[in-house]
């Protein structure tokens, strides 16, 4: 436990430097959604934790050699960048969440909040952040950081404009609506997706560096 | 228990067998060498000659195709942690990420490896006057190699690995390096492994020596079963016609005065009378060597 808490300090020491930057102007575009759409404000923090997990991987490729020549296994490193990219995509969602109800209880909004559907798109942003991880850990030492960019905005964009449009949402209402309690099952399932990432791209990086 | 112990004392702090590493257009080829207690080996050869490859493959940064590698006699996977603990490696080329700090240094260091004492990483931080609150992308090379220095040093290890460790230090610290590693050797349990392409830190501290060239070992010995081994000559060239004495000469160099080159000392007394022969420095016989490497033996 302790290599993979040392990995995930890593990562954030090599993220730490434009983080609070990208927090600030999430949170900022974050407050003006908030005027409009519970969902769209909880959804952008998450939109902007995706890019943030994203920035370990880009960012890590510079300076690999530490934690290639520190004590720990690949298993260690992987399951520590997806606790970190964890902790970064549920902080920011409660973060969206707590910034809704404060802009509720100080008048400046008022927002219905769906629990059901806030829910669900917190369960679909963690599905996509196991995807955009693993994507991660199988192209990035093949294609090299050039095409970083493109993997680190596909997961994000599908977010914001995919499931976030005024349609999306729509039909994730009408079918939460029609089903029992499924916001908080889309939630579970996105969390189980994580381990299912974890196990995944340790399986890709050990084929890969044959440990 | 007696015999446990006597064992013990015999195992090499590190042992290399056989490795092999494949890339494309360069091939390390099976190299071996054994490194005792208290002593420190040189690992030259000439830039890409593999001693990068080497280092990367002991530390355990690349995956050999071939060959073992024993740090007091147990393999990597028999216990990574304490495999990865025994190591310091200092290179000339920061493995800190550039944003760290060394504030941040000392959390991380603390976090992987169980022996690290900040207590000796901040003794040596002081003494070196490393910055703390600077980032280490404003470091100079100097500075972030006393920073690696100050890194392995304050931790429980048994093998310090140098790659091109004194590169780019100014006289001063590279004097107090050679001294700080004569003092890490010398209560016997400890090792240096010291890859470098500038001899002349080796022919202070250096008690073997592995030359490499090519991926392959071209020798190994004892620095001074080395230079007693070979032979400098220095004569006219019409020494070089003579078919019988050339055969022997290793890389022969001319210049205007004639030409400079080594000589088995077993082939010694060949040489005619009044040839001048001198015992050469490890720096003469890398260079001279290095243009001869084919016609060695491997050793």
């Amino acid at each position: 436990m302790k290599q993979i808490i040392g990995y995930m300090e890593y990562d954030y020491m090599n993220i730490k430097r434009g983080m609070w930057l990208t927090v600030a102007i999430f949170t900022a575009v974050s407050v003006i959604f908030s005027f409009k759409s519970a969902v769209m404000a909880v959804g952008y923090m998450l939109f902007g934790a995706l890019i943030l997990a994203s920035t370990m991987f880009v960012q890590t490729v510079q300076t690999a050699s530490f934690d290639a020549l520190v004590p720990g296994s690949t298993f260690q490193k992987v399951a520590a960048r997806y606790l970190g990219s964890f902790l970064v995509i549920t902080a920011s969602g409660l973060a969206g969440f707590l910034l809704v109800n404060v802009m509720r209880l100080a008048g400046f909004s008022d927002v219905g909040i769906e629990m059901q559907l806030l829910a669900a798109v917190g369960g679909i942003g963690l599905f996509l952040l196991s995807l955009q991880n693993l994507a991660f850990y199988a192209l990035l030492p093949v294609t090299g950081t050039q095409f970083a960019g493109l993997i680190r905005m596909v997961p994000g964009f599908i977010l914001f404009f995919g499931v976030l449009s005024g349609k999306t949402q729509a039909v994730l209402s009408g079918f939460l609506q029609h089903n029992s309690a499924p916001g908080f099952a889309i939630l579970g399932a996105g969390a189980a997706s994580l381990f299912v990432g974890v196990f995944l791209s340790w399986l890709v990086v050990r084929g890969r560096d044959g440990e | 228990m007696e015999k446990d112990r006597r064992y013990a004392e015999d195992v090499p702090v590190l042992e290399v067998r056989d490795l092999t590493k494949q890339y494309k257009g360069f091939l390390l080829d099976k190299v071996s060498f054994t490194l005792p207690k208290g002593y420190i080996m040189g690992y030259v050869g000439p830039n890409g000659a593999g001693k990068s490859t080497t280092l990367g493959l002991i530390t355990e940064t690349r995956r050999a195709d071939g060959g073992e590698v024993f740090l007091d006699g147990a393999k990597y996977s028999e216990n990574r942690i304490l495999y990865k603990e025994k190591i310091g490696y200092v290179s000339s080329v920061s493995y800190f990420p550039p944003m760290m700090t060394v504030k941040d240094a000392a959390v991380l260091l603390k976090q992987f490896y169980p022996t690290f004492s900040k207590e000796k990483f901040y003794h040596y931080i002081k003494a070196w006057d490393l910055p703390v609150k600077k980032k280490f992308m404003k470091f100079s090379t100097g500075m972030m190699v006393k920073l690696m220095f100050a890194a392995a040093l304050s931790r429980e290890t048994r093998l310090l690995i140098l790659d091109e460790a004194t590169n780019g230090l100014d006289v001063l610290f590279r004097e107090e390096i050679l001294n700080l590693l004569q003092r890490y050797i010398e209560d016997g349990e400890h090792s240096v492994l010291f890859a470098t392409h500038i001899i002349e830190d080796l022919e202070q501290i250096a008690d073997y020596i592995v030359m490499v060239e090519g991926g392959r070992v071209l020798l190994q010995d004892t620095k001074e079963a080395l230079t007693e081994s070979f032979i400098l000559v220095k004569g006219e060239d019409k020494l070089l016609k003579d078919s019988a004495v050339s055969k022997y000469l290793l890389g022969v160099k001319r210049s205007a005065f004639g030409f400079t080159a080594l000589i088995r000392s077993d082939n010694a007394a060949l040489l005619p009378a009044g040839t001048v022969m001198e015992k050469p420095a490890v720096s003469q016989i890398m260079s001279h060597l290095m243009k001869s490497a084919d016609r060695l033996e491997i050793a």
